[in-house]
């Protein structure tokens, strides 16, 4: 996995997306320019982390309709859009076509570096999110069929002697799977265990009970 | 003499007057003639039935030549009315009526001299060539004891004066109306210059009423110089029979006018007017006159009509002012236009700008380079590059709120329209024009005349474009394919060869002009009931309209068409290269988009405009 995040520059006005290459490129970060929406996404993979900075007036596909496209995928990076001054609509409309943040030209050196170094940030954290998602996926898939439907009780919250009930066990058995559970998941905590729960979205009562 | 012979000459001499009298019965003009009715008619009879008996239960006793010619027969003694047509109009028993009770009111005034009796009455007929005759009647009716008993009638054919007299009336009609209609003021002095009638046009110059005009009699005109020069007095204008000119008509002060007449507003309104620019003084009115002089026994008669050259004169100023003021707003608007295409392009050298000397800035701090004159020079571009955009932002800023007007259109009806203007042109290169228009609903919201001139604005670079690669292909049929929508651009410039019509059979110049409205009606439906469960618009999906015009000229080459949308960049036709960068910043301020595309045999470019079903999102 590549370490170094890279901001992605779209943008048709050639002066424009150099400048932009060039000012972000000052402090140090890594960045890549594209003429075109057509070119980037030819060229995008999805697991290379990093922002897309994009102008919304382009011609061919707009930055708008990239960002559509983008969402199709199940893991879009934060885009910060640049816009004209004073088109709210067209604000309006990049924030809830699922835009990170957008700014108004002219725009202050400043202000531009700042909500790249945020849309990294969101980057970086839904990267580690879906990794941890990844690792908790690896663990669980070695739980056996019981010690899933201890793990998915416990993490509804119900104390051991329900757990056994429900599930027909001694609670001296569901202690045990319990602590098969906190093993197999590496988890540290109860709390940790939890958190591991909602990240798997594995919450709520089993469907079915054998 | 003895009493035999005296009696004899007298019998003699009564016969001779009888048959003198005869003879001038018989030769007058006038018609003479003797009804009586086939008993007396008593005084109480009513009018109605003393007609009736007058006119069919009578018979004529008398009636010399006149009468008798007058109604085409040879003798009318012993002839009822009734048998007489046009007798009295007897189609139409009121004159009948008129007569009968001309003659009961007479008998009803009780036994008198019959001379006093005599009743005149003016009565119409129709002759036997069918002509109506006014005739002036006397009447002279004759009494018994049992009441009327015979009618004696003298009838002067009175037509011609009657028909003169109606023609002089109605003569004096049209020309009263066209005297109190006339917006000019009218007037007619005497030969010492006193006022003898005026209309009310006139008396409104004056400042004065009518009534009291005319009372006075005091009308001060004075010629100025004539149109030829002429001497200018009316004593000389009564010589030379008619002149034009000017004139200074002198005013009633206004503010005696404004105490006296009941017009008074609009005497002072008058009065603005006249004053405005005037050297002669708030008093005095600049006119134009045009006088006839006639001569009649009491002397010479002035007509004089006189039209107010001061408030003409500030028409035509309001007028051409007003033309001055189109032809500022509509170079304003192109300005705004211009302002507004050219600010975003303007805006993208400027962020570059500012953008490079920030990068400057951070690279020799993080490098721990701290020299104060670089950092001051480079943030002075920066803040100078920020200021340059500013003042582009703000005029693009005003220019935009002056030309926005958006108003419901049908698409199809703006592109119509600019169709229609372009068709001389189209004409006069021979080029056909084909539409193929969505017939879904195509309603957006638009400045119309802002899309028409993008529309226009397409067409003629599609006419260019067909019209010089027409000019190549004529002019130079051995040369080798070149640069069709390139004339006088160098082969260099391009870099790489186009097919051109040389190679290809020509086809008919042709432009197409379509559009597509996307989603269709049934998938924007389907798109927004997917996402009303989210409260959200449909992103993608936006009901759009796309507008394309294609040529099947040479086509653009691809080291033009990348370089399309630069500002002032032309293909060496007549503009000036703002065009495209014009419209495309115009499309975009409506939310849509603007672009070229090769077409497959030709050139194409496309815009896009929201539909007003479009979710409204602000």
């Amino acid at each position: 996995m590549n370490a170094q995040p890279t901001v992605f520059i779209v943008d048709d006005d050639p002066a424009m997306r150099d400048s932009l290459g060039f000012l972000i490129g000052s402090v140090g970060r890594r960045v890549e320019t594209y003429a075109s929406a057509e070119d980037f996404l030819e060229a995008y993979d999805t697991e290379r982390p990093g922002c897309i900075v994009l102008d919304v007036r382009m011609p061919g596909l707009s930055g708008l309709e990239l960002m559509e496209r983008l969402h199709e995928d199940r893991f879009a990076p934060p885009v910060v859009l640049i816009t004209g001054h004073g088109d709210i609509p067209m604000a309006v409309r990049a924030l809830k076509a699922g835009a990170f943040d957008f700014i108004e030209k002219p725009f202050s050196d400043q202000v531009l570096l700042e909500r790249i170094q945020q849309a990294l940030q969101k980057d970086s954290q839904e990267r580690s999110d879906e990794q941890d998602r990844a690792d908790f996926e690896r663990r669980s898939g070695r739980l056996t069929a019981r010690e899933k439907q201890v793990f998915e009780l416990v993490v509804a919250g119900k104390p051991n002697k329900v757990v056994a009930t429900d599930l027909g066990l001694s609670q001296k058995t569901v202690e045990v799977h319990r602590a098969h559970v906190m093993e197999k998941m590496r988890a540290e905590s109860f709390a940790d265990l939890v958190k591991m729960a909602v990240l798997l979205e594995v919450t709520g009562p089993p469907q079915t009970i054998e | 003499m003895n009493d035999q012979e005296s009696l004899l000459l007298l019998t003699e001499q009564l016969r001779e007057s009888e048959a003198r009298y005869k003879h001038f019965i018989e030769v007058t003009a006038d018609s003479i003639w003797c009804l009586e009715p086939s008993r007396p008619i008593p005084e109480d009879t009513p009018p109605r039935d003393c007609a009736r008996i007058l006119l069919e239960e009578s018979t004529f006793t008398e009636g010399n030549r006149s009468f008798a010619r007058r109604h085409g027969i040879q003798s009318v003694i012993g002839r009822c009315p009734s048998d007489l047509p046009g007798f009295w109009m007897s189609g139409q028993p009121s004159h009948a009526m008129a007569v009968a009770s001309q003659a009961i009111a007479s008998q009803a005034a009780g036994p008198s001299q019959n001379r006093s009796r005599q009743q005149d009455v003016m009565i119409a007929e129709v002759d036997a060539q069918g002509r109506v005759r006014h005739l002036a009647c006397s009447l002279y009716p004759v009494e018994s004891s049992l009441g009327l008993k015979a009618i004696w009638a003298i009838e002067r054919d009175v037509t011609t004066k009657v028909e003169e007299e109606n023609l002089l009336r109605q003569s004096q009609e049209f020309y009263k109306a066209i005297a109190e209609t006339a917006l000019d003021g009218i007037c007619v002095m005497d030969g010492s210059l006193t006022l003898i009638d005026c209309n009310d046009a006139f008396a409104e110059l004056t400042a004065e009423s009518r009534e009291d005009l005319i009372e006075s009699g005091v009308v001060k005109l004075q010629p100025l110089l004539g149109i030829k020069d002429d001497p200018v007095s009316f004593e000389s204008i009564a010589k030379l029979g008619r002149w034009r000119g000017e004139a200074i008509l002198t005013r009633r002060p206004v503010s005696d006018a404004a105490l006296h007449t009941a017009s008074s507003a609009d005497a002072e309104g008058r009065s603005g007017s006249g004053l405005h620019g005037e050297a002669t003084g708030p008093k005095e009115l600049r006119v134009e006159l045009a006088c006839r002089v006639t001569e009649v026994e009491s002397g010479a008669r002035y007509y004089c009509f006189v039209r107010d050259l001061s408030e003409r004169r500030s028409a035509e100023k309001r007028e051409s002012d007003h033309q001055r003021a189109l032809a500022h707003v509509a170079r304003l608007s192109t300005l705004g236009e211009m302002t507004s295409g050219i600010a975003h392009e303007l805006n993208q050298p400027l962020a570059a700008i500012v953008n490079y000397a920030n990068g400057c800035a951070r690279i020799l701090s993080s490098q721990g380079v701290e020299d104060p004159m670089i950092t001051r020079g480079l943030s002075a571009i920066a803040e100078q590059g920020r200021r340059a955009a500013d003042i582009i932002r703000r005029m693009r800023s005003f220019s935009r709120r002056e030309s926005d007007k958006r108003e419901p259109f049908r698409i199809s009806d703006v592109l119509s329209e600019a169709i229609e203007l372009s068709i001389p042109d189209l004409h006069k290169a021979g080029i056909r024009i084909d539409t193929e228009f969505a017939t879904t609903s195509d309603i957006v919201v638009v400045d119309g005349i802002q899309i028409e001139q993008v529309t226009l604005n397409l067409i003629r670079n599609a006419i260019e474009a067909l019209t010089a690669s027409r000019a190549v292909r004529q002019d130079s049929p051995a040369r080798p394919a070149g640069h069709g929508a390139l004339p006088g651009k160098s082969d260099g410039e391009s870099g790489m060869t186009v097919p051109r019509a040389s190679s290809i059979p020509a086809a008919a110049p042709r432009i197409l002009i379509r559009t597509t409205v996307s989603p269709t009606v049934q998938e924007s439906a389907a798109a927004e009931s997917t996402c009303t469960k989210e409260g959200d618009a449909p992103q993608g999906e936006r009901p759009q309209v796309t507008i394309s015009i294609e040529d099947n000229g040479p086509g653009i080459p691809e080291s033009v068409s990348a370089r399309l949308f630069d500002p002032f960049f032309s293909r060496g036709g007549q503009g000036i290269g703002l065009g495209l960068t014009i419209s495309r910043s115009i499309v975009e301020s409506h939310g849509g988009r603007l672009w070229y595309a090769p077409g497959q045999d030709g050139a194409s470019f496309h815009f896009t405009l929201p539909l007003r079903s479009a979710p409204i999102l602000e």
